[in-house]
């Protein structure tokens, strides 16, 4: 078992429990169960994908690195789940948040267009991710609506603190990608994949918890169903 | 979001800044120690594959480093500063008198002691904010009673001033000085019956006295009247015999002359006498003569001496005539001297007469112009009582609409019925002095 595997395996043990413990409070907790949902498809979606990339499956070669498809796979779909979290807890619109959604499955795409590429087009395409994240980086933060401050503080409160989170992980993968053999070289896979597993756990496991032990200030949200969420943010557009 | 909110922290730096500051710090020592490791370490090897893994490792060891401090800073940090945040938002609301703020936390830390506190602080500041508004109810609802008594009073005091003396104001008030202020427009009001009713009483008395000053005033000027009348029969008598005197007077003026004039008249009577003397001496000469001749002729001269001797006596008949009408005259003319004195002194007795009468004129003329004086006087009186007379009219009126409005006062009305007599009869004074005038010339 070489230590890549290892690593993969520790990313998944750390998703499947974020898993079940985001579970649990989707099974205890009704009232906010869209957010468990959007929390547990996250974790849940991740520790697949850390399972596939520890048997290795979706490994392929380009130009003679190794690019985990499943690791795409998982960000294309589980970073959307993150920020329809994010846009339903500050009570943005369902079009902002679509919005929003967008920019992240194009910046997530870039990433794989990048990763798929070689030569100028690597660059071409980690441009159009990286221009592609400033417009969302934007719009979680002073693009913000004021729909936000309508919410109650404490909700107000665990955003802000999952927005600061998500943000400044995620800028990190960036740094990662160009400094791992994708990119210039300068860091082995081992430590990349090492980094990116820390980073995964934390953007979506420690996400997730903290957003549970601020569960009680869900509470303060007048109706959390998703769909009426949804439609609250739309009748405030 | 929440960064117009300045904290009153020191070095003007917010805590996240502070924060953001410090974890930088923390990573620059980080990256350079690692820098400075790697450094020393890459000097070392040349093998670039371990070069490579060595490179590879160090820079892991940094993003490690970075990413665990975002993570620090995250949970920790900005955590710490948005709760603050959040607890100075609640303390705000709470200062703005939002007292529903919810500060119940399920954080047994530093910050669900504080939230702890911030919520028992609260419901003490709401505990003393509701005893403040129970007393300013209280307060109000004392108010109004007030208001609703002094407007009770108000209306009491209106229906008195508008003549409603019976109007008594209830003094059943919590508030004992409004109690008093009550009892205080009762005892006014009752003041103000008794008042009316001794006016009422006064009033009375002013008419019988007015109508008493009137009969005296008219008696006064048929007094006076009468005074002028006798004062005119005066003068007119004591005229008549101012010139019944002037009569006498000239009478006794035509009498002296008269006796003058006798004196005169004996005057020549005398003369004449004294004139038949002489006749009756030269006849007696003339006789004597006569007989002297006859005594010469003899007989013939004899008859002629008888003659003579006839006429001798005849003279001395005349002459002792003559004497004795002149001794006649002598006593007669005494007693027209006599006379004469007797009318001088009548007539200078007429003159003092006369003077006193004349006096008696001015006297009365003093007499007729005190009369004018008092009849002037009765018409001052009686336009006085007249005037008074209406004051009572008026003061009997008021009292008069007053009662009105008491009701059915017998006494009220008898006393408007006198005041009523009282002014007709000031008029019946003013009129007399003027519907019979004192006589005055």
């Amino acid at each position: 078992m070489d230590v890549i595997t290892i690593y993969y395996l520790v990313g998944l043990a750390g998703m499947t429990i974020g898993t079940l413990a985001f579970s649990r409070a989707f099974l205890n907790d009704a009232r906010n169960r869209t957010y468990h949902a959007l929390l547990v498809g996250i974790a849940g979606i991740a520790a697949v994908m850390y399972a596939l990339m520890a048997v290795g499956v979706g490994r392929i070669t380009v130009d003679g690195v190794p690019v985990e498809l499943a690791r795409y796979a998982q960000w294309l779909l589980a970073t959307p789940l993150i920020v329809v979290y994010l846009g339903l807890l500050a009570g943005l619109t369902r079009r902002y948040i679509a919005t929003l959604v967008g920019l992240d499955v194009l910046v997530m795409a870039s990433g794989l267009a990048a990763a798929l590429s070689d030569g100028l087009a690597t660059w071409a395409f980690f441009g159009v991710g990286s221009v592609a994240y400033l417009p969302l980086i934007y719009g979680l933060t002073i693009g913000l609506t004021d729909s936000v401050a309508t919410r109650p503080s404490p909700v107000v409160g665990l955003f802000r603190k999952l927005r600061n989170l998500t943000i400044i992980i995620w800028t990190f993968y960036p740094i990662l990608w160009v400094l791992a053999p994708t990119g210039v070289g300068l860091i082995s896979r081992e430590v990349e994949i090492l980094l990116i597993t820390y980073a995964d756990v934390i953007a979506k496991v420690v996400f997730g918890f903290i957003a549970l032990r601020s569960q009680a200030s869900l509470a303060r949200l007048p109706n959390l169903d998703a769909v009426s969420a949804l439609e609250f943010g739309n009748s405030e557009g | 979001m929440g960064t117009s909110n300045p904290t009153p922290s020191g070095g003007g730096l917010r805590f996240s800044q502070r924060l953001v500051l410090a974890l930088s710090g923390a990573g620059l020592a980080i990256a350079a120690f690692g820098v400075l490791s790697y450094v020393r370490v890459i000097a070392t090897i040349d093998d670039p594959a371990v070069r490579s893994a060595v490179t590879s490792s160090f820079l892991g060891l940094i993003l490690t480093a970075a990413i665990s401090l975002v993570l620090v800073a995250v949970t920790v940090g900005s955590n710490t500063a948005i709760t603050l945040e959040l607890l100075a938002q609640k303390a705000r609301r709470i200062e703005n008198g939002d007292m529903d703020v919810d500060l119940s936390t399920t954080r047994s830390d530093e910050f669900g002691t504080l939230a702890n506190a911030l919520a028992s602080m609260r419901d003490s500041l709401q505990d003393r904010i509701d005893t403040i508004e129970a007393n300013r109810r209280e307060i109000e609802a004392r108010n109004e009673a007030i208001e609703h008594t002094a407007e009770h009073y108000r209306e009491v005091l209106a229906g008195v001033t508008s003549g409603d003396l019976s109007r008594r104001a209830n003094t059943d008030s919590e508030i004992d000085a409004l109690s008093d202020i009550g009892e205080a427009i009762n005892l006014t009001a009752a003041t103000l019956e008794d008042a009316t009713e001794n006016i009422s009483t006064q009033m009375e008395q002013l008419s019988a006295n007015a109508e008493e000053v009137a009969a005296s005033t008219q008696e006064l000027g048929a007094t006076s009247e009468r005074a002028a009348t006798v004062g005119q029969d005066g003068r007119s008598a004591a005229r008549e015999a101012i010139a019944e005197m002037d009569e006498v007077e000239s009478e006794t003026d035509a009498v002296v002359r008269r006796i003058e004039a006798l004196e005169d008249e004996m005057e020549d009577i005398n003369d004449i006498l004294q004139l038949i003397g002489q006749v009756a001496q030269k006849t007696n000469i003339l006789a004597v003569n006569a007989r002297i001749e006859s005594s010469r002729g003899g007989d013939s001269g004899e008859g002629y001496s008888v003659v003579a001797e006839e006429i001798r006596e005849l003279a001395e008949e005349t002459k002792a005539a003559a004497e004795e009408v002149e001794g006649r005259l002598t006593s007669l003319r005494e007693q027209i001297e006599d006379t004469g004195v007797d009318v001088r002194e009548t007539q200078q007795r007429v003159d003092r007469a006369s003077e006193a009468v004349e006096r008696t004129v001015a006297a009365l003329d003093d007499v007729a112009s005190l009369a004018d004086d008092v009849d002037e006087n009765v018409k001052n009186i009686g336009q006085a009582t007249d005037d008074q007379a209406q004051s009572v009219q008026e003061v009997a009126d008021q009292v008069d609409s007053l009662m009105e409005i008491d009701g059915d006062d017998p006494g009220v009305e008898q006393a408007t019925g006198v005041v009523g007599g009282t002014g007709e009869a000031s008029e019946a004074t003013f009129d007399a002095p003027n519907q019979e005038p004192v006589t005055r010339n």
